[in-house]
């Protein structure tokens, strides 16, 4: 019965409308047909809405059942993070209603979205999201931090606000996101905004239920044709995806303005709220990983934790038990780590880097989008990345102490409490609604032995068959009537809850910003004075380069050079390895990161295209501007195929065993100019001479 | 500074050795023929190349790049150097090395001059060797033969002396060939020696990258004086004279990037203790600010509700049987 009316509504009236026609039937004497007509109103309206669920939920994610634990097999980019886990953690008191607004506007779920912003519950469920992601965003930063080198994961908490435009908008409150990553891992613990539904199949973040919106991204460079979104829910597909294209924009905004900007982007989740931007990209499900260049999609799911977990919560050492590890972090932690041995991480990371090092070394920057084999710039990139390196262990220390102050700390135990304290009032609901089902079979069936009596019997009854026939349908109505009485204690349980727990999630939440304002207002201070330390030291070693990173004047294939070029220059025009932006008349948008030669593209390159539909990228060697040999054509919703091109025209298949020329491997970068360091230039002499010689 | 003059030190205790610069011109070199204007040119730039400041107390990082993992240093110190032969001539030459007296310090000097020794001969393929050969008869028919006794510490001396780097790039060839000779001879008993004096104390190694600095300078001086003599356009030793000069310039690298790895080292521990603190001591503080007494009332208002709405529950079953019975 349970499963018959999984997915159908429940609704209190049908018992006030089942009540009030047997009441009619009884009254008019049981005229037969009255009386049937009654039992088979309240047959099928308790069949259709008498049974409540139980608030049921999966056990194990399909992010475990789609991967398998495995190791990271390749080598971290030096000063890179490998994964950012970023998650909303604040909300500003400026955008509070417009957030309680659109939570309550653009829902996940089967059901409508018309609910009061203004109700308290659908307020507690919205400042719920924000508790429950913060918390269980921790999980997962666990488990990848468990799994990949130390100081690789970084937490980037972010803080909702309202933006110039009238929309939701999220910044991170911590530096995290200001160094090179790999990956953007975005968690959030979603619930639906109606607490009526909280014990139906509506997404829920409540007592031993989960239900985790993620999104995994890279940089667009590394996943051209999806925006660089890999793996996501699926109602944070496009919204994700958008906000790929439009750190897209920003990036080829500043190129065209000589500059390599960094800039971050919204939380997947708050574009999603606004309901503004949308891209879409091809789709496949989660368990396809293969080359096809489409975002894989993981289903909306309802996770139930473990129960043991669940009941040691709040025992002493809770704090040692994480109740969403097995069903789902441990799974998702895998699933990243896959992702990372499948991902190009020197295309992901190229522009996080060449940002970050621009911060204190502009002549180098542009040159790190290629690379080099030049003695002097590979000499001059070591120290830079040291440099990196030690801003981003640093800022990891940061990460392990947010962990360590809201999972070790009292808002940990506070969250705990809360869950134990939500589990209780879900289980109190299951227990109802078990009793509100036995009542509603007690009803059916008592109804169903009413219409049989009454069908059975003519219109001779003895006193004896009418009493009976009487307290058979009395006891149906009865029992119709408790099912109905404890649906509603149910939901008055669930709303008491909800009501109750306002000031326990403004103090919680305070205690969080707290925390995280704290964490990074000691830390900004001392990042700054740290960064001004380690810029200084690396002034004092700075090498000498033989080419230096400029700025000067790059064409597509055509002969007026309005596009800009980030790199080595030569005569005002592009010439040697670097980044190139332009746009072509249709508006169709180029991005070039590779080597040129008198302001075009010239040698191996990698050249991305944004047009109004999509963008994709091909790889291999360009002459005179234009793509000439084997290339590599990455699209959206094909794998990457090899092409062969001719003077920038696709001719078709490219032979087989060719292969495509990349301009990041360094077996094909062309020579380049070795300049002998003399040692008058490098020479120091250790002071044990010198005190020799005095 | 400091492992040279620990070294003087040690060297003093083991064997009295006049250091001064008077002593160092009572060599064979006091009669050369040197411009006295051009000396002062040359202490003057050794001045001002003094200035470039080291650190003289470190503590190796971990992450640094030991010069002994260089190529060049594996190949000569493992491969090719070849076994002493003569052990009377090692044991003579060591017994002028500063001596263990059985107190902790005096295994400083020690161990610096062993390792300073063994770091001198890197770099030496049996190429150079021959290079070095070369220039060493030349300096021969000169200057005479260097004795096998000599003090290992006069050697040095003798190469780091800007008059005679200036005046008999020869004489300096000869010295350095004399050490990277004995180095390679006796490379078994360094290492030995090397080896014992670590397992005793492991804090040894702190100095290594002093230590590969000086050694470095010596081998620069060495370079410099091949290319004063006209080895680097030799048609024979041009070769292995340019190669030794590229390989100083990556060991002028590694070093000096260990130097830089060693700073930010420190100034990176240094920051992320503090920081650490910090924030520890401050989530403690706002732990003992919260007030988990809120989640608590919470709860038990909402059990008080439940009570509540569980007696309007049972108020609500017995009225309806009350109706039920009494016939609605």
């Amino acid at each position: 019965m349970v499963s018959f009316l999984h997915n159908k509504r429940f609704d209190n009236r049908h018992y006030s409308g089942l009540e009030t026609g047997l009441k009619t039937g009884l009254k008019t004497g049981l005229k037969r047909p009255a009386t049937l007509l009654a039992t088979a109103l309240l047959t099928s309206s308790i069949l259709m809405s008498g049974c409540a669920t139980t608030a049921s939920g999966v056990s194990s994610s399909a992010m475990a059942s789609t991967t398998s634990p495995q190791s990271l097999k390749q080598d971290v980019p030096a000063g890179t993070a490998l994964a950012v886990v970023r998650y909303p953690a604040f909300i500003e008191e400026a955008a509070e209603q417009k957030y309680y607004e659109q939570f309550s506007k653009n829902v996940i779920g089967f059901g409508q979205a018309n609910f009061d912003r203004s109700a308290p519950d659908v307020q507690a469920l919205a400042d719920s999201i924000i508790i429950k992601s913060n918390y269980f965003a921790l999980s997962l930063f666990k488990e990848l931090a468990e799994r990949l080198p130390e100081h690789s994961v970084l937490l980037s908490p972010h803080s909702i606000k309202l933006g110039k435009n009238g929309n939701l908008m999220s910044e991170p409150m911590t530096q995290a996101e200001n160094l090179p990553n790999v990956l953007a891992v975005d968690f959030v613990s979603y619930t639906y905004p109606d607490a009526k539904k909280m014990m139906g199949n509506e997404p829920l973040t409540f007592g031993d239920l989960v239900t985790p919106l993620i999104s995994v991204k890279s940089d667009y460079r590394a996943a051209v044709p999806t925006q660089g979104v890999i793996l996501a829910s699926r109602p944070l597909i496009s919204r994700s995806a958008a906000n790929g294209r439009t750190h897209a924009k920003d990036t080829l905004s500043a190129l065209q303005n000589g500059r390599l900007d960094f800039s971050t982007s919204d939380l997947d989740f708050i574009t999603f709220l606004n309901g503004t931007n949308s891209t879409q990209v091809a789709r496949k499900s989660l368990n396809k990983t293969g080359d096809l260049n489409a975002v894989r999609t993981y289903e909306i799911e309802k996770i139930k934790l473990d129960k043991t977990a669940m009941q040691t919560l709040k025992n002493a050492g809770g704090d040692r038990v994480d109740p969403l590890e097995k069903s789902f972090s441990s799974g998702m932690a895998d699933q990243i780590v896959g992702i990372l041995n499948s991902t190009d991480m020197s295309k992901a990371a190229m522009g996080g880097r060449a940002n970050a090092i621009a911060q204190f070394d502009e002549s180098l920057a542009a040159l790190t989008l290629i690379g080099s084999t030049d003695p002097s710039y590979l000499g001059r990139l070591r120290y830079a990345e040291r440099l990196m390196d030690a801003e981003k262990n640093y800022l990891s220390v940061q990460s392990l102490r947010l962990f360590d102050g809201v999972h070790n700390g009292e808002m940990g135990a506070q969250v705990r409490d809360m869950l134990s304290a939500e589990y209780e009032t879900l289980e109190k609901r299951r227990k109802l609604a078990r009793q509100q089902n036995a009542a509603t079979a007690l009803a059916v069936l008592g109804a169903v032995a009413a219409g049989a009596a009454i069908s059975s019997t003519d219109s001779a009854q003895t006193l004896g068959q009418r009493l009976a026939l009487e307290a058979l349908i009395q006891g149906a109505i009865f029992a119709g009537t408790q099912a109905y009485s404890i649906n509603r204690r149910s939901r008055a349980v669930g709303d008491n809850y909800l009501a109750s727990i306002v000031p326990a999630l403004e103090e919680q939440t305070s205690v969080q910003v707290n925390l995280i304002d704290s964490n990074e207002t000691i830390t900004a201070i001392r990042y700054e004075d740290l960064q001004a330390k380690l810029q200084d030291l690396y002034a004092r070693n700075q090498r000498a380069l033989t080419t230096v990173a400029t700025s000067c004047a790059y064409t597509h294939d055509t002969q007026e050079k309005t596009g800009r070029w980030l790199g080595e220059c030569q005569n005002g025009l592009a010439t040697g390895s670097g980044v190139g932006v332009t746009q072509l008349p249709d508006g169709t948008k180029i991005e070039y990161y590779g080597y040129a030669q008198n302001g075009q593209p010239s040698g191996p390159g990698y050249m991305i295209y944004h047009n109004l539909k999509q963008s994709y990228a091909v790889e291999g060697t360009f002459t005179n501007g234009k793509a000439n040999g084997v290339m590599n054509v990455s699209q959206s919703g094909k794998p990457d195929t090899l092409r062969t091109y001719s003077n920038g025209v696709n001719v078709g298949k490219a032979p087989s065993g060719s292969r495509a020329i990349s301009p990041f491997d360094d077996t094909y970068r062309p020579a380049q100019t070795v300049t002998k360091q003399t040692f008058s230039q490098q020479a120091s002499v250790p002071q044990t001479f010198a005190s020799l010689n005095q | 500074m400091a492992v040279m003059n620990a070294m003087m030190n040690m060297t003093a205790f083991a064997q009295p050795i006049q250091l001064d610069r008077e002593e160092a011109k009572a060599t064979p070199l006091e009669a050369l023929p040197v411009e006295t204007a051009h000396i002062e040119a040359v202490q003057a730039d050794d001045t001002a190349d003094r200035n470039t400041s080291y650190s003289s107390e470190y503590t190796r990082p971990e992450s640094s790049l030991p010069i002994s993992n260089t190529p060049d240093r594996n190949r000569i110190s493992r491969a090719d150097i070849i076994p002493a032969p003569s052990q009377d001539f090692c044991i003579a030459v060591m017994s002028e090395f500063p001596q263990d007296d059985g107190t902790e310090e005096s295994l400083i000097p020690r161990y610096q001059f062993y390792t300073l020794t063994q770091d001198i001969a890197v770099g030496a393929t049996p190429e150079f060797s021959q290079t070095l050969t070369h220039y060493r008869h030349i300096s021969e028919n000169e200057y005479g033969t260097i004795d096998a006794n000599t003090p290992i510490l006069d050697i040095i001396e003798a190469i780091a002396n800007p008059v005679i780097r200036q005046a008999a790039p020869e004489l300096v060839v000869a010295n350095m060939s004399h050490l990277v000779d004995f180095a390679q001879r006796c490379e078994t008993y360094i290492d030995g020696q090397i080896m014992s004096l670590t397992a005793f104390n492991p804090n040894l190694v702190n100095d290594d990258l002093i230590i590969q600095e000086d050694a470095l300078y010596l081998r620069q001086i060495l370079s410099d004086s091949l290319s004063r003599l006209g080895a680097d356009a030799h048609p024979v030793y041009g070769p292995s004279t340019k190669h030794y000069a590229a390989s100083l310039i990556l060991a002028r690298d590694n070093i000096e990037f260990a130097s830089f790895e060693t700073e930010l080292d420190d100034i990176e521990a240094l920051y992320m203790s503090d920081l650490d603190g910090r924030l520890a001591r401050s989530n403690d503080m706002i732990n003992s600010e919260v007030n988990r007494e809120t989640l608590g009332d919470a709860v038990t208002l909402a059990k008080d509700m439940n009570k509540a709405s569980k007696r309007a529950q049972k108020e609500d079953q017995i009225r309806t049987i009350f109706r039920i019975l009494n016939g609605f």
